[in-house]
C-alpha cells in the first residue's frame, strides 16, 4: 500500500471505492462549503424550487436524459472524443506517430510533445507533410 | 492498511475541519497534532493539516505533507481533494484536475469535489469534461436554476447551440408560474437563450422569441438593440426604420445607430444630399447633439465639405471644446479635407471669420467670443504638431500665441511639450510637461502625462515621485509597490523601456515581467467569475467575458512589452556583459580592450552599491512592517532584477514572451522578425523560416527581409553538424521558394 506515488496521474481504475471513509467525506464536503457551497444553498433557500414543479423538474430531468444520452455516453471517452475533433479532416483511424518522429518535431520546432504528436497525427505520420504545414498556416492566415 | 481513529479522535478530526472553516488555521494545526501523535500516519489528518498549513502560506511543507498523506492512505478521497487544492493554489491546474478526478472517483457523490472539478474544467476549457461535471451536478440537483443555465453554457461555449438551446428550454418548461419582473436571473436567462438562437443565424425565429418575451426583461436597452438588429438584417425596413429612430431618440450620440439607419433607408453611399438630409433633420430634432452635425464630414467631399466643416469649426470653436482636434484629426487621412481644414482656421486665425447665419442655438455663444481666438491658435498648434500636417516651427508660434492668451491652461502647455517632444527634445518636453503639471496639481491625468514625459527622458526617480502623489505609499514597495499593484501597465512598460534605453537591463526586465505577471492575473482573475456570474445570473456579461479571456494576450499592451522583453533578450544575448549593468557603447566595440575591461568593473562596483542600498532599504522596512501589524507582508526577493538578468539562457526565456505573441498577434512584422532573430540564434531553423515567411506575406517589400534570409542562409551553412535529411529537405525547398519570392520583388 506504501508505494511510492509519483504524481498523481497512476491509473485511477486500479482503486476500488473506500467506504471507510464516508465519515472523513462528509467532513470534507462540509469543508468547502464556507466558499462555494454556502453560497449555493443560500440560493436555493432564498428560491425554494417551488417556482419549479418537483415533478416537472423530474420530467425534464428524465427527458434530457434521454436527449443527452447519447451524447454523454461520448463524453465518457471524452479524451478520444477531443482527439478526434483535432483531426476531424484525417482519417478517422488512429494513426500510429513513432517516438522518434515526435523527438525530432520537439527539438527541430520548438514543441510541446503533445503538440509535436497532434501536428504529426494531422499529418498521418508524414514528417516532411508535418513540417510542412507548421510553416504554412501563418500564411494562409495573413493571405 | 489506512489507520483507524478512535471515536475521540474522530471527533478532534471533524473539529479539525471545523477549525479549517472558521479559518481558525493554528488552532486547526494544534488538534491535528493532537490526533498524530496518537497515529502518526492518519492520511486524512495529515492532508487536513497540509491544507491548512498552505493557507499560512507554508506552500512546500504542506506538498510534503500531502505526499506523505498520499502514500499512507492512497484510497482517500480527502488526501487527493486536498492534493488536487494544493495543485490549484500553486496554479498547475492540470495535475490539479487530474487529483480531482481521482477523489471523484473514490467518492463520487461528493459535491465540493465535483464542484472543484467543474471550475478548473472551464478555466483549462477542457468542454467535454465540462459538460460531463456539469450533468453530473444537475442530476444531484436539479431545483437550482443555475445548475441549468451552467449546462447550457457548457454546451454553447463548446459549439453545440441546439443543445445549449434545449436545456434552457426544459428549465422553462418546468416553471409553473412565469418569475415575477423583478427576477433578475430569470430575465438575463431568457436574454441568453435568445442569443443563442441569434448565433445559430435562425434570426427570424430569434426575432420572434425576443418580440414574445421581450416585453418582461429588464434590460430594456439590449431588447431594443437586439431587435433593431434583427430586423435590419432580415431586411425587414419599415420596422427597423422605426427601431433604430427610436434608439437614436433614447441616445443621438450613438454613430453606430446612425449608420444602421441609413443602411435601413437603403441611401447609397454617394448621394450625400439625401445622406445630409438625414442627420440635419436629427440636428433639428436634438440641437445641442455632437454626432450628427460631425458625421456628415466624413462622408461630404468638395465644396460641401468645406461649408458643413466651416460650421461646425467655428460652433466648436466658439464653445472652446478642448477635444475638437481629436475629433477632427481622423479626416486627415483624406488629404484635401486637410487642406481645407487648414484653411478655414487659418483663415479664422487672421481675421477673416464670416458671421454665422447659423440657427440661434450659436447666438447664445456670442458672449464667448474670448475662447475663439485662443481655441484657434491651440486647434493650429495641434494641427501643426499632428504626424499627417507636421511644421513644428508653425506648431510653436501658434502655441505660444494661445498660452500668451491664456497663460494657465493646461492644455496649451501639454500641447507645447508634446511640440517638444516632437523636436526631438526630451528634456524640454519633460521640463514643459511638468510646468503643466504644476498649474493643475490634484489633476491625476496631467500627472501621469508629465510622469510619462520624465520617463521618456530617463528620469525614472522623478516620475516615480511624482506618481507618488496619487498612490497609496505605505503599501509594500511604497509607491512603485502599489502601482504594480494596481496594474498600471502604461508605467511599467514606460519604466522599462527607459531602463532599456539606459541598459539597465536588469531593471527593464523586471518591469517587463510585471507586466507579464499582470496578463497571468488577468486570466486567473476569471477563476472566480466561473461560479460568481452563475449565481449572479449575469450570464451574457459572463460569456463575454469567457471570450474575451480567450483572447487576451492579443491587446496591444502584451505586443508591446513583449517586443520590449524580447528585445532585451536579444541583447542580453548578443552582449553578456550587460548582466552586470550599463556599458558605454564605445567600450563595447572596444573588444578586449582596456577600456571595455575598466567600464566593465565600474558597472559591476555600480551594481553591488546599488544591492547594499536595497539591502539596508529593506532591513528598515522589516523593523517597521512588523511595528504596523503582526502580518510579514511577502517581500520581493528581487527588486532589482538581477536574477531575471543573470538567467543561463536568455534566449528561452524570450521565448516565453514570444509564442503568446506569435500566436495571438500574427499579424505583427516586428513580432515576426523578433521571432526570426530569436529561434536564429538558438538554431531552431524551421520555426525561424515560418517567421520569416509569415513577415514577408505581411510585407513583402520590407528591406528587412533580405538582410534576414541571407543571414539565414549563412547560418545554415555554417552548421557544425548538418540538419537531419528530412528537415533539410523541406527547408531547404521552401527556403528556394521564399528566395525566389524574394528576388522578384
Amino acid at each position: 500500500m506504501s508505494d511510492p506515488i509519483s504524481s498523481a496521474s497512476a491509473d485511477p481504475d486500479t482503486l476500488p471505492t473506500n467506504a471507510e471513509d464516508r465519515k472523513a467525506a462528509a467532513a470534507l464536503s462540509a469543508l468547502n462549503t464556507n466558499d462555494i457551497g454556502a453560497d449555493a444553498d443560500a440560493s436555493s433557500a432564498a428560491k425554494p424550487p417551488s417556482s419549479a414543479d418537483q415533478e416537472a423538474l423530474g420530467k425534464a430531468m428524465s427527458r434530457l436524459e434521454i436527449a443527452a444520452g447519447g451524447a454523454q455516453a461520448g463524453n465518457r471517452t471524452g479524451k478520444t472524443q477531443q482527439k478526434q475533433v483535432v483531426d476531424q479532416g484525417a482519417k478517422k483511424k488512429p494513426v500510429k506517430v513513432s517516438t522518434e518522429d515526435v523527438n525530432l518535431l520537439v527539438d527541430q520546432l520548438d514543441l510541446s510533445k503533445i503538440k509535436a504528436t497532434e501536428l504529426l497525427k494531422a499529418n498521418e505520420g508524414d514528417i516532411k507533410q508535418a513540417i510542412r504545414s507548421f510553416i504554412a498556416p501563418a500564411i494562409i492566415n495573413a493571405s | 492498511m489506512p489507520q483507524q481513529l478512535s471515536s475521540k479522535d474522530s471527533s478532534l478530526f471533524r473539529q479539525v475541519v471545523r477549525f479549517y472553516e472558521n479559518k481558525q488555521y493554528k488552532k486547526g494545526i494544534k488538534a491535528a497534532e493532537q490526533i498524530l501523535r496518537k497515529t502518526p500516519n492518519h492520511g486524512d489528518t495529515q492532508a487536513m493539516k497540509a491544507l491548512i498549513m498552505s493557507n499560512l502560506g507554508q506552500q512546500e511543507e504542506a506538498f510534503v505533507l500531502a505526499k506523505e498523506a498520499l502514500k499512507n492512505d492512497m484510497r482517500s478521497h480527502v488526501c487527493w481533494h486536498v492534493y488536487g487544492l494544493l495543485y490549484r493554489q500553486d496554479k498547475n491546474y492540470e495535475e490539479a484536475i487530474k487529483a480531482y478526478r481521482f477523489a471523484l472517483k473514490i467518492e463520487p457523490e461528493s459535491q465540493p469535489i465535483q464542484r472543484d472539478l467543474a471550475l478548473l474544467q472551464m478555466q483549462m476549457r477542457d468542454y467535454p469534461g465540462y459538460i460531463q461535471s456539469r450533468s453530473a451536478m444537475l442530476q444531484a440537483r436539479p431545483g437550482i436554476r443555475q445548475n441549468w443555465t451552467a449546462l447550457a453554457i457548457a454546451h454553447h461555449l463548446s459549439g453545440d447551440l441546439e443543445e445549449a438551446e434545449k436545456v434552457l428550454t426544459t428549465y422553462e418548461e418546468t416553471l409553473k408560474t412565469p418569475p415575477p419582473l423583478s427576477d433578475m436571473e430569470h430575465s438575463e436567462a431568457v436574454l441568453y437563450k435568445n442569443t443563442i438562437i441569434a448565433e445559430s443565424g435562425n434570426l427570424e425565429r430569434a426575432l420572434e422569441h425576443l418580440e414574445s418575451v421581450g416585453h418582461r426583461i429588464s434590460d430594456v436597452l439590449a431588447v431594443m438593440e437586439m431587435k433593431a438588429d434583427y430586423l435590419l438584417r432580415l431586411g425587414r425596413t419599415e420596422e427597423a426604420d422605426a427601431a433604430y429612430t427610436a434608439l437614436i431618440e433614447r441616445n443621438p450620440e450613438n454613430s453606430v445607430y446612425y449608420d444602421a439607419l441609413i443602411r435601413v433607408k437603403g441611401i447609397p453611399k454617394d448621394d450625400h444630399k439625401a445622406l445630409k438630409a438625414v442627420y440635419d433633420s436629427w440636428v433639428d430634432k436634438n440641437p445641442r447633439g455632437d454626432a450628427p452635425r460631425r458625421i456628415p464630414l466624413d462622408f461630404l467631399e468638395g465644396d460641401d465639405f468645406k461649408q458643413a466643416a466651416d460650421t461646425y469649426l467655428q460652433r466648436m470653436l466658439r464653445k472652446g471644446v478642448p477635444s475638437l482636434f481629436a475629433n477632427i484629426k481622423t479626416l486627415y487621412a483624406n488629404p484635401s479635407k486637410r487642406d481645407i481644414v487648414q484653411e478655414l482656421v487659418e483663415g479664422y486665425a487672421s481675421g477673416n471669420v464670416e458671421l454665422q447665419s447659423n440657427g440661434s442655438a450659436d447666438k447664445q455663444a456670442n458672449g464667448d467670443n474670448k475662447y475663439f481666438e485662443a481655441s484657434t491658435y491651440y486647434f493650429l498648434a495641434q494641427h501643426y504638431n499632428y504626424h499627417l500636417s507636421r511644421d513644428l516651427t508653425k506648431a510653436t508660434e501658434y502655441v505660444d500665441k494661445a498660452i500668451e492668451l491664456t497663460p494657465k491652461s493646461v492644455e496649451y502647455l501639454m500641447t507645447k511639450a508634446r511640440i517638444w517632444k516632437h523636436q526631438g527634445d526630451l528634456g524640454k518636453a519633460a521640463e514643459t510637461m511638468e510646468q503643466a503639471r504644476l498649474l493643475d496639481e490634484k489633476d491625476r491625468y496631467i500627472n501621469s502625462k508629465a510622469a510619462k514625459y520624465q520617463l521618456r527622458n530617463d528620469e525614472n526617480d522623478k516620475a516615480l515621485d511624482n506618481m507618488s502623489k496619487f498612490t497609496r505609499n505605505e503599501t509594500v514597495g511604497g509607491a512603485l509597490g502599489d502601482l504594480h499593484e494596481m496594474q498600471c501597465v502604461w508605467y511599467l512598460t514606460e519604466d522599462g523601456e527607459s531602463y532599456l534605453r539606459q541598459k539597465k537591463l536588469a531593471l527593464a526586465l523586471k518591469r517587463f515581467h510585471a507586466v507579464y505577471n499582470i496578463f497571468d492575473v488577468w486570466q486567473e482573475d476569471q477563476f472566480d467569475f466561473h461560479s460568481f456570474s452563475l449565481r449572479k445570473g449575469m450570464i451574457r456579461a459572463y460569456v463575454d467575458m469567457v471570450r474575451w479571456e480567450d483572447r487576451l494576450r492579443d491587446h496591444p499592451f502584451y505586443s508591446r512589452v513583449a517586443i520590449d522583453a524580447i528585445k532585451t533578450y536579444i541583447l542580453l544575448h548578443d552582449e553578456p556583459d550587460l548582466v552586470h549593468g550599463p556599458i558605454p557603447a564605445s567600450s563595447l566595440d572596444d573588444l578586449d580592450g582596456a577600456e571595455r575591461k575598466k567600464a566593465l568593473k565600474k558597472a559591476k562596483k555600480e551594481q553591488l552599491r546599488l544591492e547594499k542600498i536595497e539591502a539596508e532599504k529593506r532591513e528598515a522596512r522589516k523593523a517597521n512592517a512588523k511595528s504596523a501589524d503582526g502580518e510579514v507582508k511577502k517581500e520581493d526577493p528581487d527588486p532589482l532584477g538581477n536574477k531575471l538578468v543573470q538567467t543561463q539562457d536568455p534566449l528561452k526565456d524570450a521565448t516565453k514572451f514570444l509564442t503568446p505573441l506569435l500566436e495571438f498577434n500574427p499579424q505583427n512584422f516586428e513580432a515576426q522578425s523578433l521571432g526570426f532573430e530569436v529561434y536564429l540564434r538558438r538554431g531552431k531553423f524551421v520555426p525561424a523560416l515560418k517567421c520569416l515567411e509569415a513577415a514577408h506575406s505581411i510585407d513583402a517589400a520590407n528591406p528587412a527581409l533580405q538582410q534576414q534570409l541571407a543571414r539565414f542562409k549563412k547560418a545554415l551553412e555554417t552548421l557544425p553538424e548538418p540538419l537531419p535529411a528530412q528537415v533539410a529537405e523541406v527547408v531547404n525547398s521552401e527556403l528556394e521558394q521564399l528566395s525566389s519570392k524574394l528576388v522578384k520583388a
